[in-house]
């Protein structure tokens, strides 16, 4: 039932009448004074002469043209509300940062909230609409000031959000280029190999003039790299520019404490060792990335590990500390 | 602390080799003396469930006879490793679960002969050197698969259900290594080479003495050294550990002094070793047999007319690998 | 110790492993414990392999991403493992698509694993299973590596290890290809494979046997040639493989939308065999 009178509601001006069958364009828009619904040509009709009474039957209040505006919200209360909190966070424009303790804040926002309440409920709305007015008066310079820092922050913003994209944009050209690049190296390796077998020159001279093609190319796409980094970094960068990272005091250790320290020894490239030999030429080790390297380190490592642990004494001391 | 990080000895002093089978001379005397304590009670225990039995009959193990015959027993673990091809880590983690078993226990509570085979099996299993228990019982007389796995569990509980033996010869290993690196051409290679293996083969003597429970791995390869070669070990610590630069976050553990006289004392622990030889062995083994079974004393008395002779007696753990004598 | 048996939930904890699992309290501390039950007689010589690694290895590594053993016991012939409970894992946290993963997440979830890696290796001891329901997770997002059923010290240089270790979709190429001299390159080829399955939520390479994973795992990130890895075709596995091109960072990019160029890096340095 409900539905159908605002379906009518919206298609039909209460003041005009005009349908909307006859205007397909039909637009309708509220003033913030009563909040009464008229079609836009009603608008311009009504008030274009000036300030004029609203047509409502029994409401009847001076209404200025250029203070209509469409309504947002389906809901009326709702329009209302979030009306009267905008004019009145214009006034109480304060954020967290400004206060020292979350208490002071949350006074600041009751206070906010309970003018918001008195005006949208008509509870003591002149003495609170007073109120309101005081409060600007008094604070007027910082009002202005929170005014203009807000505006630079959403404008910084923006200025941030032109910059991310225009490096995402680059990001993607630059990806786009490398993989061209590598469709060439393959390219241009091809020919030469061709070119080189065709001179007759054999296949020693192809594999070089391959590395060649390809450390030339590797110049250029590493190159294209670092660019590619150098963007990911600003991107990164920007992100955490915010000061988020702030709270965090204590420094990031990817150890956290727990690394182990420094080897007592040095690990030579190779020792003398004729059982490591014959085992690192088999082939079943090579094929398993066997490294001697990592043999040298486990032992090296276990002939140091407990080396300064002297038994007798420490736990002796144990001992004595529990008893 | 947290500054320096986590130094390789503090990782040696989280294993619980460290922490739960590392004792002072004077720990672990007390804890043998419990050990051979709770198992003369145990005995007691038996003889007042067998009255018929006299009290006197019966000779209960001392604390040094307990630790010879654990010796001796230990090297047949050796001698049957080395007959099942087993791996010197294998060996080595068989005869730590034994001897660490009779820390605890009392050869007088359980006789060794069994304990001595699940020993070396649950170490091959732990040690991935897997081997089924039909193929080790069927290969040592007078074994069933039943009475090996059957005392798992109370090996287990009596090893703290920690598995993990640290042994000294991969810090030999190293210290092979890092000889070449410290001393370079002073050493030749065949020199260290003959003395890295005769130092490897003291190893085999050392994990039977008390040394690893007073000392950690690299102290008793460095003992083991000392001891083949005293002149190269000498010139390697020297050069190795004075005048030592003490960097800021190096933490300075290993003073001289102390690693020498440490080193020192281990070797005299690994020539203390107790090596009964077999009579002796088999002496003890008696006492322990009546020990662990009073009644026994009763079927000796029937046969007083003949000699107290050792073969006689049944066999005591099929050592030689199927040598087996009087039924 | 004493525990107090709370609800009992009886369930199969994986394979290998025949247990019941309960979920109790340690009385002393209040904290929330699973007792894993390990039932004897499955295995027909003695305990439980995969039971002797786990108590064996968690005895030794303490560590605060690796489960803590609180302890153990023997009851009417059962072993029993006292571990602490931990209520979720990474393979629930995955399968949840109702659960966004901010970069943040995962990079603390990797450096966490990684972490926990660190401190087996340098032990000298190998995993050898790590995957998503492997990577516990406490109610205080703590991640802890479990099962260590499958894990072993390194040996020595001549000991041979068998390949047939670690689930089927994170295992390494030498496994696949039959190695026997591997080393913990397995644990964080894992690892790396964890991190791509926490960027796309679902699994990277799941072949469906130990045939397909090959090709799987191939076609994905290029066959090994002897030239980039020596004598990889000697290897057991080695037989009658599709020679598939390695992928270009363009691909890769592509498949993994979400990385950035160094979460690719870390990712490519995990599965990349390093063998010059």
């Amino acid at each position: 039932m409900n539905v159908d009178m605002e379906e009518r509601q919206q298609d039909m001006c209460p003041i005009c009448k005009t349908d909307r069958y006859l205007s397909p364009d039909m637009k309708f828009l509220v003033n913030p004074e009563c909040y009464h619904k008229m079609c836009e040509s009603c608008v311009d009709r009504i008030f274009a002469m000036g300030p004029a009474p609203c047509p409502y039957p029994k409401c009847g209040k001076t209404l200025r043209k250029n203070k209509f505006k469409t309504q947002i919200f389906d809901n009326i209360e709702v329009e209302r509300e979030v009306d009267v909190r905008k004019r009145v966070s214009r006034v109480f424009n304060k954020v967290r940062e400004d206060f020292d303790t979350l208490d002071d804040y949350n006074k600041y926002l009751e206070e906010l909230e309970d003018i918001v309440f008195n005006i949208v409920n008509g509870v003591d709305v002149e003495a609170t609409e007073q109120k309101l007015k005081e409060y600007e008066e008094s604070n007027k310079p910082n009002i202005e000031e929170n005014n203009a820092k807000r505006q630079k922050e959403l404008e910084e913003f923006k200025e941030q959000e032109q910059r991310k994209h225009d490096l995402r944009m680059k990001k993607n050209l630059i990806e786009r280029q490398i993989e061209q690049e590598a469709r060439e190296m393959k390219e241009l390796e091809k020919k030469e190999i061709i070119n080189t077998l065709a001179s007759g020159d054999g296949t020693q001279d192809a594999t070089k003039a391959v590395s060649q093609v390809r450390k030339s190319m590797l110049k250029r796409s590493s190159a294209r790299r670092k660019q590619l980094d150098e963007i990911m970094q600003a991107l990164n960068s920007s992100r955490q520019a915010k000061g988020e990272d702030k709270k965090h005091n204590v420094p990031f250790t990817p150890f956290n404490g727990d690394r182990t320290s420094q080897h007592n020894f040095d690990i030579h490239d190779s020792y003398y060792d004729p059982f490591l030999d014959e085992l690192k030429s088999k082939k079943e080790y090579i094929a398993s990335g066997f490294e001697v390297h990592a043999v040298y380190d486990r032992v090296l490592t276990e002939a140091f590990t407990g080396l300064g642990c002297y038994i007798e004494q420490e736990k002796k001391e144990l001992n004595d500390a529990i008893v | 602390m947290a500054s320096h990080g986590v130094s390789f000895d503090d990782l040696y002093r989280r294993s619980t080799q460290y922490r739960l089978w590392s004792y002072t001379r004077e720990q672990l005397a007390q804890q043998r003396r419990e050990v051979n304590e709770k198992g003369c009670r145990k005995v007691d225990e038996r003889l007042t469930s067998t009255p018929e039995v006299s009290a006197s009959s019966i000779e209960k193990v001392t604390m040094d006879e307990e630790i010879a015959l654990i010796s001796f027993h230990a090297r047949s673990i050796a001698k049957l490793a080395k007959f099942f091809n087993m791996p010197s880590q294998v060996r080595a983690t068989g005869i730590s679960f034994f001897r660490k078993f009779y820390l605890v226990n009392s050869v007088m509570e359980y006789h060794p002969k069994l304990i001595l085979l699940t020993c070396l099996f649950l170490a091959a299993k732990s040690e991935n050197f897997f081997i089924s228990i039909n193929s080790f019982s069927k290969r040592i007389p007078k074994t069933t698969p039943e009475s090996i796995l059957g005392l798992e569990f109370e090996i287990l509980q009596s090893l703290k259900f920690t598995l993990m033996a640290h042994h000294p010869f991969r810090p030999l290993y190293g210290f092979f290594y890092d000889i070449q690196n410290v001393l370079g051409p002073e050493v030749s290679t065949k020199e260290l080479g003959s003395v890295y293996d005769a130092a490897r083969n003291l190893i085999n003597e050392a994990l039977i003495s008390d040394a690893i429970y007073h000392f950690t791995p690299p102290q008793i390869a460095l003992a083991c050294f000392k001891t083949v070669n005293e002149e190269l070990t000498m010139k390697y610590l020297n050069k190795k550990f004075t005048n030592v630069k003490v960097e800021d976050d190096v933490p300075k553990s290993t003073d001289y002094d102390t690693l020498v006289s440490v080193i020192t004392e281990c070797q005299q622990v690994i020539k203390d070793t107790p090596n009964p030889t077999k009579d002796q062995a088999v002496m003890i083994d008696k006492k322990v047999q009546f020990c662990v079974n009073p009644s026994l004393v009763l079927k000796r008395k029937r046969d007083t007319n003949e000699p107290d002779d050792a073969n006689k007696r049944p066999r005591v753990g099929a050592v030689e690998g199927g040598a087996s004598t009087s039924p | 110790m004493s525990y107090t048996k709370g609800e009992s939930t009886a369930k199969k904890v994986g394979e290998g492993t025949y247990a019941v699992v309960f979920l109790g309290k340690q009385t002393s501390t209040e904290r929330d414990i699973a007792i894993k039950e390990i039932k004897t007689g499955q295995f027909k010589d003695g305990l439980d392999m995969s039971a002797l690694r786990e108590v064996k290895y968690l005895q030794e590594l303490k560590h605060v991403n690796v489960i803590e053993l609180v302890d153990v016991f023997e009851s009417a012939n059962n072993l029993n493992l006292v571990l602490e409970f931990l209520p979720s894992d990474l393979e629930v946290l995955i399968k949840d698509r109702t659960l966004l993963f901010s970069p943040g997440d995962v990079k603390s979830w990797l450096l966490m694993t990684l972490r926990g890696v660190h401190h087996c290796h340098r032990n000298f001891i190998l995993h050898r299973d790590l995957k998503p329901s492997n990577l516990l997770l406490s109610q205080s997002g703590e991640l802890k590596i479990a099962d260590f059923g499958l894990a072993r010290s390194l040996g020595s240089p001549n000991e041979e290890f068998t390949s047939n270790v670690v689930t089927r979709w994170y295992r390494a190429p030498e496994l696949l290809l039959g190695a026997k001299h591997y080393d913990g390159g397995v644990d964080i080829w894992a690892v790396g494979i964890i991190f791509a399955e926490l960027m796309l939520r679902v699994p990277y390479l799941p072949g469906a046997d130990d045939i397909d994973q090959i090709d799987v795992t191939f076609r994905a990130l290029g066959t090994p040639t002897d030239s980039m890895w020596e004598l990889v075709s000697t290897l057991p596995g080695y037989n009658n493989l599709t020679v598939y091109p390695q992928p270009t960072k363009q691909e890769l990019r592509k498949r993994f939308i979400a990385a950035t160029e160094s979460a690719l890096d870390l990712m490519n340095d995990g599965t990349l065999r390093n063998v010059s």
